[in-house]
Formats: C-alpha cells, structure tokens, sequence
C-alpha cells in the first residue's frame, strides 16, 4: 500500500509538472513570430497514402518558391502536415491542434473531406484544397444546395466527374448501371451523373451501395452484382469504388463473358493503381482527366520537372490542385492584407480566373468547388500502350 | 488515500490549464484508463476474458452523440448510458455462463465485429465518416479558472472507475471474485451465487466502459474506426502490459498505449510494427507486466532484508502444525435443529453420460449429531454422491432432503443457508489468495450485502467494521484447526498440501454449519496433520454438529464414526451403525479387491 | 441460382482452407493464432513481388508457401511456445499472435506499400461453363483443391499412426506426452499444416484480390467465422464452416441486398453460438445435442478447452 502512495504521489506530480510546463511552451508559437503557419491533414499513410503524401508534397513545393521568392505581409510561410491515417477522429484532433498552433488555414483532407469541411464550418476557420472529392464533402446538401461557407475545394469533384461520365454515357449507352460506395464518395459519384441524367430526362438502369473495404479494396459479392447489371438491361457499368475493385471487377465479368463498357471515377486514371492491376483486362475503362494535364503548358512542365527532382515521384493531380490551393491562399492574405479567418473568407469568395495548374479557377459564395465539368476531358484506356487517350 | 486523491486533482487542475499536447494525452489517457481499469475487472480478477469492450465502449460514445442529437442534456445521458450499456453487458454476462472462457472471449470479439458493422452499415449512425460528439460546455466564468472543462469531466470520470474498482479490490467481495476466478466450485459451496455475481460484475464492467464513452464522445469526432476489434485488443494489452489484476497496472499500461503514438512518432508503419513488437515482447517475456516486473524487484529488495522464514519446521523437516496453548472455541454455541435426521438421500441415480450409471439408486439417512462414514473402493460413486448432496451435481432421479428441505433441485449455492457446508478432496482454493483470505469466504454466507456494499467499501463504517470482524473471525478459525498466526497471509500457492487442506477445514468451521461433509480430509496429510483433524472432529461432535465423512482410512473411520454407509459400483452395499458394518461379510468381499 | 451457389462455393472453399488452418493448430495445441490471416498475405505478396522482379510463377508460388508454412512454424516458437510455458491456462498467446500478426501486416506494408499490388493470373482468366453457368478454372481449383485437403486431412488423421497420436494429444495432451508422444513435434507439424494451408488459399485468391497487406485482416475473420460456424473441436468441421460461410454471404449479397454480405454472416454466426456453441458440424451430431443431451456432454467437453 505504502509504496503504492509514494509511486503515485511521485506520478501525480510528475504529471502535473509536465502539465504546467507544457502549458508555457506551446501556447501560440505557431503564428506568431515571423511566420504565418499554413496547416495540413492528409492520410499519408495506409492505403491511400500517395494522395496525401503527394497533397503535402504539392504545398511544400508551392511554399518554398513563395518563401525564395520574397514574403507575404513580411513574413516566410511555414507548413505543417499531420497524418489522420484517413480517420475521422484523428482529423478532428488533429484540427483543433493545428488551430492551438496558431495556422491562419487548413488543407485538407484528401480522406476525411466531410468531417474536416463540416469542422471548418463549425468552427468558423478556412479550410481549402484537396478536400477530399469537393462534392458532397462541400455540398452536403447536393449540388443544387449552398455549400459550406468555410470551405473551398480546388480538390477533384465529384459532380464534376459525375457529371462528364454521365454524359458520356448518355451519349454511347443504352442504359446506365452504376455501383457505389455508400459513403460521401460514392454517393457524390452517383449524385453527379444523377445531373447528366436528370437534365436529360433519363434514368439509371441499376444503382447499387456497395460496402467496401477501403484499406484492401478486396470487397466481396461484386460477383452477384453481374447478373443484376445483366437483369438491369443495362450495357455500360460505372464503377464508383477504388480502383482494386475496379480492376477486379472488370476481371470478374471478362471472365463470365459480360460484355459490358465499363467506366470509373476521378481515382481510376488519376495514378497507376488500377492500370497496374488491369492491365490487359483494363483495356477500354472510360475516365476522364484535367483537361491541363493532358496537354502540359509550360510552367505545369516546369512544375512537374521541379517535383521530380524534389521528391523524386512524379506529380499527381493532388500535388497540382494543393499547389494552387497554396498559392491562391496567398492571394488572399495578400488582397486582404490580413491572415483573419473574416478576412480571408471575403477574399477568397472573391477570387476569379485563377491561373492555376489545375485550369483557371474561380470561387464565388455559391461556388467553392473549382473543377467542373469544362475543365476535364474523357479519356479511355489503351491496355496495348499503357495510356490513357482522350476519346472525341 | 486522501493524499493520492488531493494530489491527483491538483495535477488534474495543472493539465486542464496547461498546452494542447498535455490536454489531449491526458485526455485520451484517460479515457484508455477507465476502459482498462474496467476491464481487468472483469478479466483480471473475475477471470472472464472480454474482448468485447471496444463494443461496449463504441455504445456508450454513440449513445451520447445520437441521444445528444435527438435532444437529450449530456448530464443526464451519463447514468442513461450507464444503465444501457450495463444491461447489455448484462446480457454478454449471461452467455458466460454457458460456455468456457475461450469461447466468451470468441463471443465478445464478435460482439465487437457486429457492433463495428452495425456503425458502419446503417444510415443514421454516419457511417464511416461517423459523426460529430456533442461539445462539452465550459465553465462559467466564475470558475474559469479550473480550466478545460474536458479535461476536468475525464479527469473525475477517471476517479469514479479507480474508486469503484479500487473499492472492490479492498473490500471482502474481493476473495470471493478471486474464488469465482480459479476455485468456482469451493465459492459455490460457501454461499456464492457465481453466476448472478459474473453478470453482476460484468455489468458493472460495461457501465463503466460506457462511461468512458461518453466522456469520450466530447473530444470531437467519432466514427467506426475508433471502436473497431483492434480497439478491444488495445484495451486487453493495456491490462496485460501493465499487469493484471493490479491496482496500477491498467493504468500505466493505458498510459504507456496512449503514450507511445505520439511520443514515438515515425513512419506509422513502423511504429505499428514496433508496437506489435512491443505486444510480443512483454507477453513472451514479461507476463506479469510492468507491475510484476516492479514486484520482481521489490521482492528482491525485501527478501535481502527481511526474514521471511515464518514457517516452523519440526524434526522430520515438515512444516508442524502448531498448537496453541490455549485453543479458541471453533464453533459457538448454537441451538441445533431437533429432527432426527439431518439428512436423508432416498433412491439417488445419477450417470454422467448416458449408459454408464455411476450412483444407482442409493439411499442414506444421516441421523442428527452423529459422525457418518462413507466409504467404498474406488470408482465405487463416494464422490460424486457427495457432490449431489452438496449441490455441485444433479441427480437424475431421487430425492435429497437437508434438515427436512428438499434440495436437490436447488444449485450448490443455496446449501450454506441452510447450513449445510462441505469440503473438497483435491485442492480447490484460489493460489493468488492468502490462507486468511481463502478463510475469509466462507463467511460470505453469514455477511450481508457483501456485493453491494463492495462498490464504496472504504467509505462505509459498516464495511470497515464487518472487515475487520471477517478477518479477525477467519484469523481464530485458523489458529482453531491448529495451524500458527504465521501462516495468516502465506498465498495458497506457496503453502504445503496439508495446511491447504486445514484451511479449507478452517473456512467451512467458520461458516458454522450444523451440517458438514468432509471429503477426503486425510488425502495427503502428515500422521500429525491426521491427529489434528481428528481432533477438530470430536471438537465438531462435541458441539453437536452432525458431519458425513468420506474416507480411504477405514481404520480412522470405524475409530471415528457413528455410523457408516458402504458403496461398491455405485450401489449401496450396506448402511449402519459402525460396529455391525464392520463385521458385515460382503464389506470385507467388497474391500478384498483394493 | 446454380451460378450463386457454384460462386460461395468457391468462395467458401477459401475461407474452409483458413478456417481449417487456424482448426488444426487449435486442435493439437488448444491455442488460436490470430496471426493466420496474415500468413495467407505472406503468401500472397512473396508471390506478387517475386513474380513483379522476374521470378517464375510457378517458383514465386512455392516460394510465397514455403514462406507461409515457416512463419507458421517461427510464430510457434517465437510466440506460443514461450507463453504457454510459462502460463498454460492462460490467454497470453491471444495478445502474443495478434502482436505478430499486426508486425506481420506494418511490415509488409513497409517493404511493399500499402496499396494493391498485381497478382499473376493464374487460372483466373481461363473461364469453364458448368451446366449453364460460368466460372474460372482459378476457383475451380479453390474447390477442388479444398476438398482434397479435406479428405487427405481425415484419412491422415484416422488410420495412419501420425494422424491417431495427433487425435490423443488433442483430447489429452499430459496422458498423451506420458505415454510417449513427442507433443512439441506435434505442435511444430500442426503450426506448420496452418502456415502451409493459409499460404494455399493464398495463391487461390491472389487473381481476384490482388496483393495488399492489409488482406490478412478480411480472411483471418472470415476464415475465423467459418471456424465458429463450423466447429472449433475438428477441421474438418472448419472447412465446412467455410463453405456454408461462402454460399451464405454470396446468397445474402445476391437475394437480400448488395451490403447483406457484411452483416448477414454475423447474424448467422451468433445464432449457431447460441444454438449450438460448439459449431454446426462438431463432433456429436447436431440433433442430438438439441435433444438435451447438451449441456452435459457440452459440459464434458469444456475441460478439453480449458486446459
């Protein structure tokens, strides 16, 4: 007993010291001083590691060149990423830390889009970027509805993509099956190529909530969906799951002898993962990519040129769109002269014709998603070079 | 105890006003402690492996946010949520009782793999992306001064748990839960109600885990993840990192968990891997945890200086058995019942598979205030008819009548009410226990509200004083049947068999039965061990209580008893007074074979 | 309909051959190694990266099982043996297995990323039509190959001596070790039979999944269901567990709604562990355990487990 009470005593304080001591230190170190502290949540590791990593990668990349280059009201700009290991909890503990570090702004986050925007919203504190599929995560109500006033996505849209699929679809095919997760992603997916479909008065022929297992995206039963899609009529499917289902799934109905077109979502053509796991039996997968991307200008080359030899990877769409997410928070410290979350929301609902990587990129108070439909082109994949070709 | 308690709020008050960073470990710390401190409970000292709290703490932190969201005052959430998930706990509790402790565990990991989907699958639990805790108010600005609210809410949620659990550990229900963990049968015997005590006890468990819940749903998002089976194994490390069935041990090992991903931050992947390592490297090589590891040392430390050799040897180099000059009376005075029999068996049959019949239909009248021998060759069914008397077995037909009641029906733990108690022939107490502690429980029994009165124990007089009543009862017990103060708080495990058997003697004296069957008492005992108990017999009869004795020894037996009764294959040979019985031809026929 | 059942079917062969991994090590030891799972995903990436870097298929196949089985073995001595010598009632080796299964998975992830990696084809791509429905050879191997190890499995373990002294280690291991039997060998054969069975459904479900570290997680409580439907005291009874696993979730996928395969096999699960708690196909017919002769003979059989 008695050693108990001198070892917990002894704890107790020890506890209370660090405490205390704790308390002095990391008040508000992060903004004040010469810098303005530029926050970031990503999942950078787990299965869907690249994205954030690339994310962070992209902001680095945009804050050395600003900081090289001069300051922004007088001071360098610093960035700090943390990991949420694509966890909800993890990126709200990790939000209210950055903000007790005294970050004027968030990126984030490519996994937990609608729980970092819902925050943003919550708390009355920017967050912008690679907000995970802009979509549902910005727009929760749907696309026709107001968006969240504290969020601005420059992130891959959902609707966006939805909608350019839906419309090829509309165009080459009888009918429209499309399988989905049941979370934001999925539903934001289906959402978009709901606006294809409900302009033009048609209808899906099959849709589908897929429960998926996101860290090894090997999801059981999409077998049975075959001869639903089959039943449904319908001759082209929509894939909206991670790009391992995508490839399995392809693979499943090749070898039943399906003879479907098959089309995917904004991660399909967006990195190797699904051409990789296709191959062959990938060949003819519909996507659509950033109309930019496609055709590199010059200062996207030099971009690309610059992260390679940084990082040593080639740049993805998340390290672009984080990139000019960074520069157009500059614009709007600097417009504002101020680093208030007041201020910055009026400056960025106010930023038009961004010349970004991404396209050229405009928020409005209605409008805090910058990729639409305009800005991205069908492609299809090419198994016999190992490309995606844009289709007329 | 005060001390601790003072100390700890000041440093609770310095971390609510200190940096993010100390906030949010002692936080998540704290609410780790409450999850682990719950579970050793139920694992620890009541001996059922739960891998289900990740579950059940999952439903105590959903419960909040959902009923925050439909309306409800956090506040009041905290004892709904409680209730709830100690109801369900409850019920996890009762299927306990059906199976081994493999396969609760298997149970309770797929409690926490349903609770997982039905989180993830349905609608209005927000699904993977979960959904937003209620936010905890601040203090009012009079009281700005205490600092974080949340940090204050898991810090006195923390105490709670420690208090409750800690109280239980100090009080008289603790031997008992002990008992219910390595020695059921010797618990039922003295009185316990194991299987409504488990459910109890698991319940509790669940309450407190729910409460960890709530505290928990305050510190911003919660979803599936967080919950997952991984979170269930999480907890059951913590308890075995830092030592099980200790006071402290789930403590620092809720301390070391929570600790280690932001202390140690690298790559995640790695610091997964080395916590795996870790995982493996303190089982394989270090069961007992932190807290064995310090008792290793301090043990080390002590023994150097202190004399532990309080066993007294005699001549041949056995422990003697020492008696005191003057011997304390083992039984009071107590006005026994006037039937003439204290207990009748008639037309007993049992068989343990179908076809093989091991008690066939035997009869046996126990004439009040005599000693009765039972006696029979091996397998001859002495045993198990014993073990249908006391409860442990039922019988497939007959009827067996205690002081005129019918029993037989009745579970072994209805037997000490009506004063019927009973001894093992094999060794039957709980090794982590000290003999005074074994000692202890057969006063269950005669003590009220024990259970109950165990969540606040230190605070209520009446339990201080029933303890030291319990204690110092159990303590003459000892000394009654011979054995020196010495022996007190020796643990089972490091005492020789005979003073094992005599403390077994020693509980169920305590117990003060008018009834009580001895079981092979002489197993394994020294010839001086043997006086002693025969001795403590006619001290028994002296007092006028009536006992049935199973024996090998015939001779000790024709010495000692009144009458006897003789088994052979599981029928009744013959049943008489000891005298005739011993002449009988087919007595000598029957033991002719051994 | 025959296309759903022919489908669980190869499915359910799988999940038979992980349950039946972690019922042979349980049934000689009375130990369950939750780190089965990821010795299924030791298969499958050795397989997946030697293939990537030019190995032959068919040498990157034994070499990914060859590995499995001598993990199976390494996690015997490095985490099971030490626990249960120190404490054999015990749950240490739970904690210790699943330390090394969750070492397992941060590892390969480590050295092989964390996303998907290709899986050679295999048979996957070779489809057959079977009374009007269709199918690949890959799970048709997945079907046989389940039923040989499953008939091979029983014929080993009632007439060849190996297989009977195994049976009495089982029911007993101090009787058995007294009258001679090597227990430890025993242990060391049955870990190794789970590395090796765990390491085959590997390569059976490599093409369809792909490789990922995080596998071991899906099918060691997949295969880990199956044992509980099944029965925990016999693998043959495990790998029936699979089967009906397999078809069960295929049907519920296919006849109530595409997310039914998560919940339904709990549902199926806890019902069979409140009816008939030791597994549908354990030993001791079903009916007659219905029959009342249950709770005894359950009774009887729980000292089995305890120690």
């Amino acid at each position: 007993m008695k050693k108990i009470t001198v070892a917990g005593i002894a704890a107790l304080t020890a506890l209370a010291l660090a405490g205390c001591s704790g308390g002095v230190g990391s008040g508000g170190s992060g903004g004040s001083g010469g810098t303005i502290l530029v926050g970031g949540i990503a999942g950078t590791s787990g299965a869907y590691g690249t994205t954030g990593q690339a994310a962070f990668n992209g902001a680095e990349l945009a804050i050395d060149e600003i900081n090289s280059s001069g300051t922004v009201l007088g001071k360098k700009l610093k960035f700090q990423g943390y990991d949420d290991g694509a966890d909800a909890t993890k990126a709200s503990q990790l939000f209210s830390k950055l903000q007790s570090q005294g970050a004027v702004a968030i990126l984030g986050s490519p996994d937990q889009g609608p729980t970092v925007a819902a925050l943003a919203d919550q708390k009355k504190f920017p967050v912008l970027g690679p907000v995970d599929d802009a979509g549902l995560s910005i727009y929760p109500n749907g696309p026709e509805a107001d968006p969240y006033a504290w969020a601005w996505s420059t992130s891959l849209n959902t609707f966006a993509w939805g909608e350019k699929l839906g419309e090829y679809a509309l165009k080459n095919c009888t009918g429209l099956a499309v399988l989905h997760d049941p979370s934001g992603y999925g539903m934001g997916g289906l959402a978009g190529i709901k606006l294809a479909y409900d302009a033009a008065g048609k209808k899906l022929a099959l849709d589908e909530s897929i429960t998926e297992n996101w860290s090894t995206g090997a999801t059981v039963g999409l077998k049975a969906e075959i001869r639903k899609i089959k039943q449904s009529g319908a001759d082209c499917v929509d894939v909206w799951l991670t790009p391992q289902d995508q490839a399995s799934f392809m693979q499943e109905a090749q070898t039943e002898g399906a003879d479907f077109t098959f089309l995917g979502n904004d991660e399909t053509c967006s990195d190797t993962t699904f051409s990789g796991l296709a191959k062959k039996q990938g060949d003819g997968m519909i996507c659509a990519l950033i109309t930019t991307d496609m055709n590199p200008n010059a200062r996207l080359s030099t971009f690309r040129d610059d992260y390679k030899k940084k990082f040593g990877v080639d740049a993805t769409a998340f390290a672009e769109l984080t990139y000019d997410a960074v520069y157009i928070l500059k614009k709007a410290i600097e417009e504002g002269k101020s680093t208030e979350p007041e201020s910055l929301r009026t400056q960025l609902n106010k930023i038009t014709n961004f010349d970004g990587l991404t396209g050229s990129l405009t928020f409005t108070e209605k409008q805090h998603s910058t990729l639409t439909t305009d800005q991205l082109t069908v492609v299809r994949y090419d198994a016999a070079s190992d490309a995606w070709v844009a289709v007329d | 105890m005060i001390a601790v308690a003072i100390a700890y709020l000041a440093s609770v008050g310095g971390v609510a006003n200190g940096g993010y960073f100390a906030q949010s470990l002692f936080v998540t710390g704290g609410v780790f402690a409450v999850l682990a401190v719950s579970l050793d409970l139920v694992a620890g000292v009541t001996g059922l492996y739960s891998l289900g709290h990740a579950g059940l703490f999952a439903l105590g932190a959903y419960g909040t946010t959902l009923l925050y969201h439909a309306g409800w005052n956090i506040f009041v959430l905290l004892p709904v949520v409680i209730v709830g998930v100690g109801l369900i706990g409850a019920i996890l509790g009762t299927l306990s009782l059906r199976v081994s402790g493999l396969y609760f565990a298997i149970m309770t990991f797929i409690f926490s793999l349903v609770v997982t989907v039905v989180l993830t699958d349905f609608p209005f639990t927000g699904g993977l992306n979960g959904i937003a805790g209620p936010p905890l108010p601040s203090f009012p600005a009079s009281l700005s001064f205490l600092g974080s609210s949340l940090v204050w809410c898991v810090g006195l949620v923390l105490l709670l748990a420690v208090g409750v659990v800690w109280s239980i550990r100090a009080s008289a229900m603790y031997p008992v839960l002990l008992a219910i963990r390595d020695a059921e049968p010797f618990a039922a015997a003295n009185g316990v109600r194991t299987a409504a005590t488990k459910v109890g006890v698991f319940a509790l468990s669940a309450g407190l885990a729910a409460m960890a819940g709530w505290a928990f749903s305050f510190t911003g998002y919660i979803s599936p993840s967080q919950f997952t089976w991984t979170m269930s194994v999480n907890i059951l490390v913590m308890v075995i990192f830092g030592g099980i069935n200790t006071r402290v041990g789930p403590l620092i090992g809720a301390a070391f968990v929570s600790a280690f991903p932001v202390v140690v931050s690298i790559d995640p992947l790695v610091q997964e891997a080395i916590f795996g390592l870790i995982f493996l490297l303190v089982i394989v090589l270090f069961p007992g945890g932190v807290m064995g590891l310090v008792g290793w040392f301090w043990r080390r430390i002590v023994s150097r200086s202190s004399t532990t050799r309080h066993h007294v040897t005699d001549a041949a180099g056995e422990p003697a058995v020492t008696a005191p000059i003057e011997r304390p009376a083992r039984i009071r005075e107590v006005s026994w019942p006037s039937d003439e029999y204290a207990l009748e068996c008639e037309g007993i049959r049992f068989s343990y598979i179908r076809g093989n019949t091991v008690v066939d239909d035997v009869d046996l009248r126990v004439r009040r205030g005599t000693v009765h021998g039972l006696i029979g060759p091996n397998g001859s069914g002495k045993s198990t008819l014993v073990n249908l008397i006391s409860g442990a077995l039922r019988p497939d037909a007959g009827e067996i009548r205690v002081s005129s009641v019918r029993v037989d029906g009745l579970p072994a733990h209805r037997r000490p009410g009506l004063g019927l108690l009973r001894t093992f022939q094999t060794a039957v107490l709980a090794d982590e226990l000290s003999v005074r502690e074994s000692v202890t429980i057969g006063l269950y029994h005669r003590t009220p509200r024990v259970a109950l009165r165990s969540l606040i124990w230190p605070l209520l007089p009446s339990a201080r004083r029933d303890h030291r009543r319990i204690r110092s009862e159990a303590g003459e017990a000892i000394r009654s049947v011979g054995l020196a103060e010495s022996w007190n708080e020796a643990r089972v495990a490091d005492v020789p068999h005979g003073v094992e058997q005599l403390t077994q003697l020693a509980a169920a004296c305590v117990g003060e039965p008018n009834i009580l069957i001895l079981d092979e008492p002489l197993a394994g005992l020294s010839a001086s061990e043997v006086a002693e108990v025969t001795e403590i017999i006619d001290d028994l009869r002296a007092k006028g209580v009536t006992m049935v004795i199973v024996e090998h020894q015939t001779q000790f037996i024709f010495g000692v008893c009144d009458d006897v009764t003789v088994l052979a294959a599981g029928k009744l040979v013959t049943s008489g007074p000891a005298e005739q019985v011993r002449q009988n031809e087919r007595v000598r026929e029957v033991y002719l074979g051994q | 309909m025959l296309q759903v059942l022919l489908s669980g079917l190869a499915t359910g062969a799988v999940y038979g051959l992980v349950a039946m991994a972690f019922a042979v090590v349980f049934y000689v030891t009375k130990v369950i190694n939750f780190a089965t799972g990821q010795l299924l995903m030791v298969s499958i990436m050795t397989v997946s990266g030697l293939s990537a870097i030019g190995v032959p298929v068919w040498l990157s196949i034994v070499a990914g099982i060859a590995l499995s089985t001598g993990f199976g073995v390494a996690i015997y001595y490095g985490a099971v043996a030490p626990v249960l010598k120190v404490d054999r009632t015990g749950f240490g080796w739970l904690v210790s297995t699943l330390g090394v299964a969750i070492v397992l998975a941060s590892v390969a992830a480590m050295i092989f990323g964390p996303t998907s990696r290709a899986f050679p084809a295999l048979l996957y791509h070779h489809s057959i039509r079977l009374f009007g429905t269709s199918t690949t050879w890959q799970e048709m191997l997945a079907v046989i190959v389940a039923a040989v190890v499953l008939v091979a499995f029983e014929v080993f373990r009632t007439r060849t001596l190996f297989g009977k002294v195994g049976m009495a280690i089982s029911g007993d291991p101090e009787m058995a070790t007294a009258v001679g039997a090597n227990a430890t060998a025993y242990a060391v054969i049955a870990f190794a039979i789970g590395g090796l069975l765990a390491g085959v459904a590997g390569v059976l479900v490599g093409p369809i999944t792909f490789a990922n570290p995080y596998l071991g997680d899906t099918y060691g409580i997949a295969g880990f269901i199956a044992l509980m439907i099944g029965g925990i005291d016999k693998p043959a009874a495990a790998m029936g567990g699979g089967v009906l696993l397999g078809v069960l979730s295929v049907v519920a996928n296919t006849y109530i709604n595409s997310q039914a395969s998560d919940w339904f096999p709990f549902v199926v699960v806890v019902a069979v562990l409140l009816i008939a708690p030791h597994g549908l196909f354990a030993s001791g017919n079903l009916f007659a355990r219905w029959l009342g002769r249950g709770r005894r003979s359950a009774e009887l059989a729980l000292p089995a487990v305890r120690s």
